[in-house]
């Protein structure tokens, strides 16, 4: 009954590992990357559906006229995912004025041409960040051992003038909380199987070891 | 007239088994139960020279791939045990019950159940699924007869 306890937990964990995080919380609604005590934008309540929340009533978020900018059009728009942000002063606000700034031009697949301004804050997420935005992701920054596991994807919005500012992810406490859990669980389980085998070993061989036991018929 | 016996002092690890003057190997279990009233199972389960698992009667079945090794315990070694003989040809009315080489009379049940313990092996992961479940055996040493007296009372004693 407990092994069956510990599998289920353990799935259930591992399921909850494998889907990324920033995912979920672009699909939450509320509050974006999710780590930083679970506060929602927009006063809305914590954890509660952002169609129920006072977010439509915010000024920032109100959709824009012109084409292009406004939070669905941005997530449209963006090669690299992630745009979790209805304004700049979402970031801004948590994280500070960025410390460096610069515009790039980038050419999609279809030949349109857009303008980022990228915003850097100095950390391991600059550089997960233009990763993201080469539009190739290496295969192991998926995986747990490499930082970028650890960091949501870039955010971006839509700026007044068309561009689109990106800021770089966040570190996800909630995906590394979950990953020593995960780790913990498989080195749990390895240590009982190594433990039993320990076990029958030393039965069988203190058995086998006993001199009377030689002469036993019995095995 | 096949006969089998079973050395030993009431532990596993010093009890023998013979059959036919050999001291055989390989045993995990031997059940001896014979009554008065007809019944006459005299089991052996052992583990055969190629490995797999057998269970024989040991008087009408012929024991294969058993595997057999040198008498274990010397002439005084011997001497501080109790043996069990059953010579039959596996019918009750030819069966004879020696104990330490005396023919023993007016039984009215012969009453034998050695197992040794099973080391309990790995399920692997099929384990973790609940797809196998290994129940580990206790080691378990029942040996004894039931005697009818002069007077018609039934007197149980302990072989070993």
């Amino acid at each position: 009954m407990k092994r069956i306890l510990a599998l289920i937990s353990l799935l259930i964990v591992l399921a909850a590992w494998v889907v990324p995080t920033d995912v979920l919380a672009q699909r939450r609604g509320g509050s974006f990357g999710g780590s930083r005590g679970g506060r929602s934008f927009g006063r809305s309540t914590r954890g509660a559906p952002r169609s129920f929340g006072g977010t439509r009533t915010q000024p920032g978020s109100k959709a824009p006229s012109q084409p292009g900018a406004g939070f669905r059009s941005s997530s449209s728009k963006n090669s690299f995912g992630g745009s979790r942000l209805s304004r700049s002063t979402d970031y801004t606000s948590r994280y500070g004025v960025p410390r460096r700034t610069e515009t790039r031009t980038f050419t999609g697949a279809n030949g349109t041409r857009s303008n980022y301004v990228i915003n850097q804050y100095g950390g391991m997420g600059d550089g997960f960040m233009m990763g993201y935005m080469l539009g190739a992701v290496p295969w192991y920054w998926s995986m747990p051992f490499h930082p970028a596991f650890y960091y949501s994807r870039p955010y971006a919005v839509v700026n007044s003038d068309g561009s689109t500012g990106v800021y770089p992810g966040t570190f996800q406490w909630g995906t590394l909380i979950l990953s020593l859990f995960v780790i913990a669980a498989i080195g749990y389980i390895v240590y009982v199987w190594i433990r039993n085998k320990r076990r029958r070993l030393n039965f069988a061989s203190a058995y086998n070891s006993n001199d009377d036991a030689r002469k036993s018929s019995f095995m | 007239m096949a006969e089998f016996s079973i050395e030993g002092n009431g532990r596993i690890e010093r009890t023998a088994l013979y059959f036919n003057g050999q001291q055989l190997d390989g045993m995990r279990e031997v059940f001896v139960n014979v009554t008065e009233d007809g019944e006459f199972d005299v089991l052996l389960m052992y583990t055969g020279a190629d490995g797999q698992s057998y269970t024989k009667n040991v008087f009408t079945d012929y024991l294969d791939n058993i595997r057999t090794e040198p008498p274990g315990f010397s002439e005084e070694e011997a001497q501080s045990m109790n043996l069990l003989t059953v010579s039959s040809d596996g019918t009750l009315e030819s069966t004879i019950v020696l104990r330490n080489n005396e023919e023993q009379f007016g039984i009215v049940r012969l009453y034998v159940h050695i197992k040794a313990p099973s080391v309990q092996e790995s399920g692997g992961l099929r384990s973790w699924f609940g797809g196998m479940k290994s129940i580990p055996e206790r080691a378990e040493f029942v040996a004894e007869i039931t005697y009818r007296e002069d007077n018609g009372e039934l007197t149980v004693e302990s072989v070993f």
